[in-house]
């Protein structure tokens, strides 16, 4: 384990040392930024106050959508496991959106919704909730169903029944879905916050604006900005999948 | 376990309400990525001076402050003649024309700096890039049809949209592009390109201040002393273009950008920014209406309705406003 | 025996209940649509149904030699098979490369952790410099898509393959070659397949958004964005329906038959798949 920490670190620093050399020795473009001219520009955003702006702004938006996704996604997927008709009349529907490409919903949603940061939230929200809500629906069904027999004869109400059984019986199905909903989600906000021209601050903005004022070093500190959040994304999920399937032992 | 979980739900929750709509302003106008635009963004202080509460956004897009406006996001919003012929042609008996802001000499031709293009004829058979549908494409058609050298077929087109220019430029994707202010500016002042031709001569092509028919009627008041406050924009700009260069090299700075005042110092020199639609303004937005429709890129020939009054009465304010 | 392959392989067409019952609820959401659509400034921005679907018939027929919603649907379509071509050549290559020895494994990781996050449309201006706008760009993120499933799933893959099997090879006398071809491949074509179909998703998912930012003539994601433009909102509703149609299609009908031409042809069971 240490012995690929180590590697791919080492490997990183040969990109970047390369990198070097290749911007020195012009063996790129010379409007393509170097390693220290990016430094310098993310040092610099960072410092004024613009970068963070930016970044503050898309995870506000990311979570907000996010947890609306969980939520409403939660219950949908929970109302569907539930009911054999809606299912049945739901089911292809759900499959049909969870098909179309999250960034294609934006140019509709900028339409019904308009060009502000609500519709990058929606576009977040759908990013996420189709795929929670076929994951919920896909964990409940493959409960045991002894589990919810054994439930129900100690008497639980529909409602505890939900919280205390179905959701923690699903997350097997769903914190995988998880990392793959908050990766959805994370293109629909960049790729929302690209082509929403009513917008000032945000990452994808930044990006974006960074082609029309020709800014190269930006665009690439967007790129990381956009990368580590994603990583750290991706860190916060599989801590969580430890914290709880881990914990309590259902393996996956 | 289960408590964790509840708290996590609680938390999901919260964020979830935490999402309620802002409450709309009122007043929302849609403006773009145009020099004097973001000398205005730089000088709130002239809405507080007339007494208006305005949320002055910048779209990058005509066509998405088209839609804005139609679906009543915003109230006001601007656009080139195209954008103006579109939209006039897309909610007829709905849309007008309040004012210009800009005309004149807004597009140029911009070519790599370390090349030997001097004009035109040399760029024959070469990949030129421009906005298609938009008021760059109008003039450079127009600029073709008065030229027996030139056609459209001599050169390679590509629809790039207005941010792709500059760094396709740079890539050697593309010999040239014909694009509006202040990207050709910009360009210039970051050494990724020279200006070939400017079509200052070609036509007018104004960029007019729009808005729907129902808005207006409600609200002659704030239009009116919206048009005042765009008077002591255009006040500045003529009197001191160099401040206003340094304003608008400003607004880029404060999400992040570094963009030097150079690049609009000529920008604001060669243009002009006054609020008054003469006839040749209207003439050349008819033009510009017919050449679409023949293109089918509007399914039907607008009405160009202008009302002058709002300006009149603005003009007015202004003076009075200039004497206390 | 045969009667349960036969069920848990149903044909698509089967008239039954699940066909039934969600045609006849679509159908209603849609006559609800038609009815609520048409009225005032809006209609402008919420065609109804009838109009969509008259667009799409006006697309589809061929005016002046070709179809204009076919010519940006092949060029779309072009793109993604080019896309996954290139993708899942190199993702099985460096698969197999990672799953044999784990070093390569290493030195792959971080390029992987690198790309992986990155949405494709933010990747996009990047390429459109380094590679030029309209196709480079896309089908390089494109492939990009394609590449990461098809490379995780193959090297997993290939480090499962049962030990005592491989060991039989060697005892036998199987050299390098034939241990890859008559041991690894067979026993991860499951998992080279899985990773394929992630990746079929990934990567139209990818082509389709750099087409609404980097495509400067044809495509899908092209059309829609230059519908926008011109205030056409039915074409945007053209296009993201068959969009939608066509994934659908290619991963139910085209996929679905593949794999039950091969995979289940030769004894392996339909698995959920590798979740990433």
């Amino acid at each position: 384990m240490k012995n690929q920490r180590v590697t791919s670190f080492l490997v990183v620093l040969l990109i970047i040392v390369l990198w070097h050399y290749a911007s020195i020795f012009k063996i790129l473009p010379d409007f393509f930024p170097s390693p220290t001219g990016t430094l310098k520009v993310f040092l610099r955003m960072f410092l004024d106050g613009t970068l963070p702006r930016h970044l503050i702004e898309s995870l506000v938006r990311l979570l907000t959508g996010l947890s609306i996704a969980c939520v409403v996604g939660f219950a949908v997927g929970g109302i569907l496991a539930s009911s054999a008709f809606l299912s049945t009349i739901l089911y292809p529907l759900l499959g049909f959106f969870l098909s179309i490409p999250t960034v294609a919903w934006v140019p509709l949603l900028i339409v019904i919704f308009g060009l502000g940061a609500r519709t990058v939230v929606i576009a977040v929200f759908l990013g996420g909730f189709f795929e929670i809500t076929y994951s919920t629906y896909q964990g409940i069904r493959t409960i045991p169903q002894s589990l919810t027999n054994a439930a129900r004869t100690m008497g639980v109400s529909s409602a505890r029944l939900f919280f205390d059984v179905h959701l923690p019986g699903s997350l097997p199905s769903v914190l995988p879905s998880l990392r793959l909903a908050a990766g959805y989600a994370w293109r629909a906000l960049v790729g929302a916050e690209m082509l929403s021209s009513m917008l000032r601050w945000g990452i994808g903005k930044m990006i974006f604006e960074a082609r029309y004022w020709n800014d190269l070093g930006v665009m690439f500190a967007g790129l990381i900005c956009i990368w580590s959040v994603a990583c750290l994304f991706e860190k916060a999920v599989a801590l969580l999948e430890k914290r709880t399937l881990g914990k309590w032992g259902i393996a996956r | 376990m289960v408590r964790s979980l509840r708290i996590i739900f609680s938390l999901l929750g919260f964020f979830s309400l935490s999402a309620i709509a802002s409450f709309a302003n009122p007043l929302v106008y849609g403006g773009q990525y145009y020099p004097e635009e973001f000398v205005l963004k730089q000088i709130p202080e002239v809405w507080t001076k007339y007494g208006l509460d305005v949320e002055h956004i910048l779209f990058s897009s005509g066509a998405d402050s088209d839609q804005a406006l139609i679906s009543g996001q915003i109230q006001i919003n601007c656009g080139s003649d195209s954008r103006t012929a579109s939209l006039l042609s897309a909610i007829p008996d709905e849309g007008i024309i309040l004012a210009t802001i800009q005309k004149g000499d807004r597009y140029a031709t911009v070519v790599s700096p370390s090349s030997s293009f001097s004009d035109w004829n040399d760029l024959k058979g070469q990949m030129i890039a421009v906005r298609l549908g938009t008021g760059a494409e109008q003039i450079l058609r127009r600029f073709f049809a008065q030229d027996p050298n030139l056609a459209w077929e001599d050169f390679k087109w590509v629809n790039l949209k207005i941010e792709d220019m500059i760094p396709s430029l740079q890539a050697g994707r593309i010999a040239a592009f014909t694009a509006w202010e202040p990207t050709c500016g910009i360009a210039e002042a970051q050494g990724a390109g020279k200006i070939l031709k400017t079509y200052g001569e070609i036509s007018t092509v104004p960029v007019s201040l729009h808005t729907t028919r129902a808005y207006a009627e409600n609200n002659r008041d704030i239009i009116i002393r919206f048009l005042a406050a765009h008077l002591e924009k255009v006040a500045l700009i003529e009197s001191n273009p160099e401040e206003a260069a340094k304003l608008a090299a400003e607004y880029s700075n404060k999400t992040g950008f570094t963009v030097q005042p150079e690049a609009f110092i000529s920008i604001f020199k060669r243009i002009n920014f006054s609020l008054d639609v003469t006839e040749k303004d209207l003439e050349s937005i008819k033009d510009t209406a017919k050449m679409l429709h023949d293109g089918g890129q509007i399914a039907n020939l607008p009405n160009i309705v202008y009302d002058p009054s709002y300006l009149e009465e603005a003009k007015k304010l202004y003076e009075e406003k200039k004497t206390n | 025996m045969t009667q349960d392959r036969k069920t848990s392989v149903k044909p698509f067409f089967l008239i039954n209940k699940k066909i039934i019952y969600p045609t006849i609820f679509i159908g209603l959401l849609l006559l609800l649509w038609e009815q609520a659509s048409g009225i005032g400034l809006r209609a402008q921005l919420f065609p109804a149904p009838s109009t969509i679907f008259r667009q799409l018939i006006t697309m589809l027929l061929p005016k002046e030699g070709s179809s204009i919603l076919l010519c940006h649907l092949l060029a779309s379509l072009r793109r993604l098979t080019v896309s996954l071509i290139i993708g899942s050549f190199f993702g099985i290559i460096f698969g197999i490369a990672s799953g044999l020895r784990p070093y390569i494994d290493a030195l792959t990781k971080p390029f992987v952790s690198f790309f992986l996050p990155i949405p494709g449309i933010a990747l996009a201006p990047i390429f459109m410099i380094l590679f030029g706008f309209g196709d480079p760009a896309i089908i390089t993120a494109g492939s990009l898509a394609a590449f990461f499933p098809v490379l995780f799933n193959t090297s997993s893959g290939i480090r499962t393959v049962n030990p005592t099997l491989i060991n039989a090879a060697r005892i036998m006398g199987a050299t390098r070659w034939q241990k890859l071809v008559h041991v690894y491949l067979p026993w991860s074509a499951i998992h080279i397949f899985s990773g394929f179909k992630l990746g079929i998703s990934r990567s139209w998912r990818t082509v389709i958004a750099v087409e609404l930012v980097a495509a400067a003539d044809w495509g899908l994601g092209y059309m829609i964005m230059q519908a926008v433009e011109y205030l056409q909102m039915k074409v945007v509703y053209v296009g993201i329906f068959v969009m939608a149609l066509l994934y659908l299609f290619i991963e139910k009908a085209l996929i679905g038959f593949v794999e039950r031409r091969t995979i289940y042809r030769w004894g392996y069971s339909p698995e959920q798949g590798v979740r990433q």
